[in-house]
């Protein structure tokens, strides 16, 4: 009988997990499987007549010695490095003042959440407003300050821009995840801390940091891997320009395939980003998250 | 107590609430900005220095945006796909996760389903751009609001299966086995015991989906060109196109904004689960 119930149980389970695997098998497995097979061959969309054939690594090759790719690769490079040093510099100062239990920090903390939720392609809109070289409320301000610069069409004033805006849009996501970590710590060693006299830096060197280390991976995991992602907001807000200054991976890779139909070689170029956010991804995980303790 | 500690504490008191104002002020400013813009008259738009406080106010962006450029259908577009994504991908999202959770499958299938769960929120959506673009072309879907509901309920099943998977392990199974005792099928299970109790973790979950569904830009601008426009897209569009019509354009962001606010508030207690991908709990 129990046997029976198990077996059925099982049958009932494919028929389950069966629309997500196909859906999964849609957005992911096949358009991942074409990539890598076309990446090996010599498939134009401008010439649909030519004899499609293997090409090795050939495309992978252009890929990678493809200047605008490697500029690319150097401005995504620097402007996640930067701003998730920064979105952890002020996200986790913050978390600490409003982890606090104090009357309405409930509430301040989902106003500092807004920028974390709205669509990206307004908040784009948003600071190109702000940052309008004639009217923006921003670009005024820092003029008044003497900070009188050509926010996007400067190269290197356009990078700052979009790192302030990915700061500005990404630091309530860790701040709001160090707040949940930081409230789940156990207060014991705190106030053992506080009784043998230990200062406020000391608790937050060996105390604090220590315990609040996994989650503190998950996050810096999450963000990495989403940080990488970052296209909308860059789309509306310069596009990529000045020149190439703030074309990021997703937007070289978006404008190689989608505008210049090199499709060969995007795909070769993706799955290039692919691997290398994969391995970046496993060392974070490997090193800090366990992921196998979900399943029972 | 000595009064240098007290004025200690005063001092890093006044401070904290200092850096509090000020991260409020540089999240409130820009918001307000942008809805006080789509109220403008036109004249206080373009003036320098900024208005704060103008003399009068207009709804004429908002009539305009309906009415002449034509935004209604797009905005009926977003509304159609956000929801029916949201629903397909809540729906077979919780049949997966508990499939997940309750059965063991041959192979290891389940841990290799978790795996790719997990590699889905990883790689970058615009690796799988280029290729997808063909495929919804060689579908014959482009330009459909099909295609994006399609697009979207696949993006939003492993987030929804896997939220849903931690809500449904944490139930216990004793409550299942009365439903067992009494005949109940693998099914009976899920709908009557199961799905009535996970309610909150539903609605998380449907309420991220259709965030990122009503949000989503990247595969709106590759898969549409006129007629499934969804809002982000038309947004886009207007920066390019119609750049000085400021009015009009924080219009339409904040009618964006309007249904991402209100259904943050109703997931609030959950939120930090539901942005982790379930790895933190609040």
């Amino acid at each position: 009988m129990a046997k029976e119930s198990m077996k059925n149980d099982q049958k009932m389970g494919w028929i389950f997990i069966s629309p997500a695997l196909a859906f999964l098998s849609l957005t992911s497995f096949i358009p991942l499987l074409y990539a890598l097979t076309v990446s090996f061959t010599n498939y134009d969309i401008k010439r649909p007549n030519q004899v499609i054939r293997f090409v090795g690594l050939r495309n992978y090759l252009t890929g990678l010695r493809d200047s605008e790719f490697i500029t690319s690769v150097k401005s995504t490079l620097l402007i996640v490095g930067i701003s998730l040093a920064l979105e952890f510099l002020i996200g986790l100062s913050l978390s600490l003042i409003l982890s606090k239990e104090r009357r309405g920090y409930k509430i301040w903390r989902t106003i500092l959440l807004i920028p974390n939720v709205i669509a990206p392609v307004v908040v784009g809109v948003l600071w190109r407003m702000l940052l309008n070289p004639d009217y923006g409320l921003y670009k005024l301000w820092f003029d008044r300050i003497g900070l009188q610069k050509a926010w996007l069409s400067d190269p290197v004033w356009a990078r700052i821009a979009v790192i302030i805006v990915e700061t500005w849009t990404w630091t309530p996501f860790v701040m709001l995840t160090l707040v949940a970590g930081l409230k789940s710590l156990s207060e014991t060693p705190f106030e053992a801390a506080r009784i043998d006299g230990a200062s406020g830096w000391q608790i937050f060197r060996y105390i604090t940091m220590p315990m609040l280390k996994p989650i503190m991976a998950v996050a810096v995991l999450l963000r990495t891997m989403d940080a990488f992602k970052m296209f909308d907001n860059i789309y509306v807000l310069t596009y990529g320009g000045p020149g190439l200054a703030t074309e990021v991976m997703s937007l070289r890779i978006y404008k190689k395939g989608l505008k210049y139909f090199d499709i060969a070689v995007a795909s070769a170029q993706s799955w290039i980003f692919l691997i290398c956010i994969f391995v970046l991804s496993y060392i974070i995980a490997k090193k800090f998250v366990h992921v196998e303790s979900r399943l029972e | 107590m000595s009064s240098p500690f007290r004025t200690h504490t005063i001092l890093k008191k006044i401070g904290e609430h200092l850096i509090i104002i000020l991260a409020l002020a540089l999240v409130v400013i820009p918001l307000y900005w942008l809805f006080l813009t789509s109220l403008k008259r036109p004249i206080d738009i373009f003036v320098a220095p900024p208005v704060w406080f103008p003399q009068g106010i207009t709804t004429e962006h908002y009539q305009r945006i309906m009415q002449v450029s034509g935004v209604l259908p797009y905005f009926i577009n977003s509304v159609i796909i956000a929801s029916f994504s949201t629903l397909f991908s809540t729906f077979f999202g919780a049949f997966a996760a508990y499939a997940l959770a309750r059965v063991r499958f041959p192979f290891k299938i389940g841990i290799f389903m978790i795996y790719w769960i997990l590699m889905t929120r990883m790689y970058p959506a615009v690796c799988t751009a280029v290729a997808y673009f063909l495929i919804i072309k060689t579908l014959g879907l482009l330009d459909t609001r099909a295609a994006l509901i399609l697009t979207y309920t696949s993006f939003n099943i492993p987030f929804v299966t896997w939220m849903l998977l931690g809500f449904f392990s944490e139930i216990p199974r004793s409550i299942e086995e009365a439903c067992i005792v009494d005949g109940g099928t693998f099914f009976d299970r899920f709908a009557r015991v199961v799905i009535p109790i996970s309610t909150p973790g539903l609605v998380v979950a449907a309420v991220f989906s259709f965030i990122l569904a009503w949000n989503e830009f990247l595969f709106a601008v590759i898969l549409t060109t006129y007629k499934a426009k969804t809002i982000p897209v038309v947004i886009a569009s207007f920066i390019t196109d119609r750049a000085l019509e400021w009015g009009p354009m924080c219009g339409l962001a904040f009618i964006a904004i309007v249904p991402v606010l209100i259904f943050t508030l109703i997931v609030q207690k959950n939120f930090v689960r539901g942005l982790t991908f379930g790895a933190v709990k609040e």
